[in-house]
């Protein structure tokens, strides 16, 4: 073998060692998550996105009078916040640093479904004061010495 | 080769089976059970003289008032029905409690006796620390109480009552005076509040809609705790059981204003739902009212502005006692 041809096969080798070091440690860090239990953890996230959705289509549905019960929409707001305490529970493998990351995004997020969830419940108390007043009008304006 | 059809095929297959059902949840019988004893287990109050079930008599609609005067422990608000309290949308009168869990929290407080010293004493008893041991693998938890009596409670549920069979089609299910008793209820708009398949437990309402008509004195009488004067001689015995109560119960109670502290939620308590609403005397956050009569007449008065006959509130009374579940039914035959 000529001396550059070895020069180039000794720069090569640590080039080698090295992407091998590699691409162990990402074998021995893959074998750290669990596949499972990260879908497991996405479901969630899709359970939460879906039953966002659907407290909206509650919403709608009473707004438009198409509905009236109020059970659904508080059916919705009992799955939202069960979904979020279900985000609660971290995958294992992540470290306190990601989980303090979490919480604190999950903390916002609780925030912003608590409000929502507020303004549902003011919107079921106005819409019930309206309907009455529906009723009541007719009857009052009817008579009008009542 | 692989056909494209077999594509999905390929994708599913590393889809865990378990994503395709979704996370239900299955109650073992032991926690129910657990639960139930704890239910009725007096180590669980400060003094230990009180359970749950001396103010939520189970066999009176989930519901008694009269225990609190015998046993002078005062209360500010009236010991709601503790059945089918699972369905409300928020627990306690104004709504503090988000769930079951919390409201036991707030219940345990109440009771006076800290969370370590109940377990303590329930460790104590052998039985009591086996079934934790097996239920949980742990010795006696808060947490694992509070499961257990969640456990329980979601199991108090009534839903054999006349107006369930009407509500399932069986027309005969209700007699022709709860039947005018119902359409009366919808017609007179009660249903905007006491929504749903439970009559209630869906939303807040203020309870002084109509109120501005009627004097301050009547307002205070409403909205007062649970106390009138003449029970003074039942006041806390000692400081400190003073501290383990609610608060001021003779001053005005502003409901939910108390959790929020919004103006609008001035007044504003959770509407209950009136299932066995017939057993479950008096009436209102704070007790105010003694009979079901009464309590429509006022409801109709202060809710809706109108003054009903003493034939109409007679027809709400009668469906009103459609609600009542055939297990209660059975037992007061």
């Amino acid at each position: 073998m000529s001396q550059p041809a070895q020069q180039k096969q000794k720069n090569i080798l640590p080039l080698l060692i090295a992407a091998f070091a590699l691409l162990l440690l990402f074998y021995l860090n893959s074998d750290e998550v669990d596949q499972q239990a990260h879908q497991q953890y996405l479901s969630r996230i899709s359970h939460l996105v879906e039953h966002n959705a659907s407290y909206s289509a509650e919403l709608l549905s009473l707004n438009q009078r198409r509905k009236r019960s109020l059970s659904r929409l508080n059916h919705q707001s009992k799955e939202l916040h069960h979904d979020l305490e279900l985000l609660y529970q971290f995958p294992s493998w992540l470290d306190e640093k990601q989980h303090t990351e979490l919480q604190k995004e999950l903390q916002k997020l609780k925030r912003q479904i608590e409000h929502r969830v507020d303004l549902g419940e003011r919107f079921a108390r106005a819409r019930s004061s309206y309907l009455n007043s529906l009723i009541q009008l007719p009857a009052v304006t009817s008579h009008p010495t009542h | 080769m692989i056909p494209v059809w077999w594509l999905p095929v390929l994708l599913f297959q590393w889809l865990p089976l378990e994503l395709l059902a979704s996370e239900v949840e299955i109650t073992p019988q032991p926690l129910i059970e657990l639960g139930r004893q704890l239910f009725h287990d007096t180590r669980l109050s400060k003094k230990g003289d009180v359970a749950c079930s001396h103010c939520h008599n189970l066999q009176l609609g989930g519901q008694i008032l009269a225990v609190f005067r015998s046993i002078r422990k005062p209360m500010r608000r009236n010991a709601p029905s503790i059945y089918n309290v699972v369905f409300n949308f928020r627990q306690t009168w104004d709504g503090r409690a988000q769930n079951l869990a919390e409201q036991i929290d707030l219940t345990m407080a109440t009771m006076g006796a800290p969370w370590q010293e109940v377990a303590t004493r329930l460790q104590a008893n052998n039985k009591v620390a086996q079934q934790f041991q097996q239920l949980f693998g742990t010795p006696v938890t808060r947490e694992g109480i509070t499961q257990a009596l969640v456990a329980f409670q979601k199991t108090l549920t009534t839903l054999d009552a006349p107006y369930d069979r009407y509500r399932a089609g069986d027309s005969s299910a209700l007699t022709e005076e709860q039947h005018k008793g119902l359409l009366l209820f919808e017609s007179l708009g009660c249903n905007s509040c006491h929504d749903g398949e439970h009559l209630g437990g869906t939303q807040f309402q203020s309870i002084a809609l109509f109120f501005q008509i009627g004097s301050d004195q009547d307002l205070i009488q409403l909205t007062k705790g649970i106390r009138s004067d003449s029970d003074t001689n039942d006041q806390p015995q000692t400081e400190e059981d003073h501290d383990t109560e609610l608060g001021d119960f003779a001053a005005v109670d502003t409901g939910r204003y108390e959790v929020t502290g919004r103006d609008e939620d001035h007044l504003v308590f959770k509407v209950p739902n009136l299932r066995n609403v017939a057993l479950t005397a008096p009436y209102f956050h704070n007790g105010s009212s003694s009979t079901l009569d009464q309590a429509i007449f006022e409801m109709a008065e202060h809710q809706l502005g109108i003054i009903l006959s003493a034939h109409q509130t007679h027809l709400l009374v009668e469906f009103l006692k459609s609600l009542t579940s055939e297990q209660f039914n059975r037992a007061h035959r």
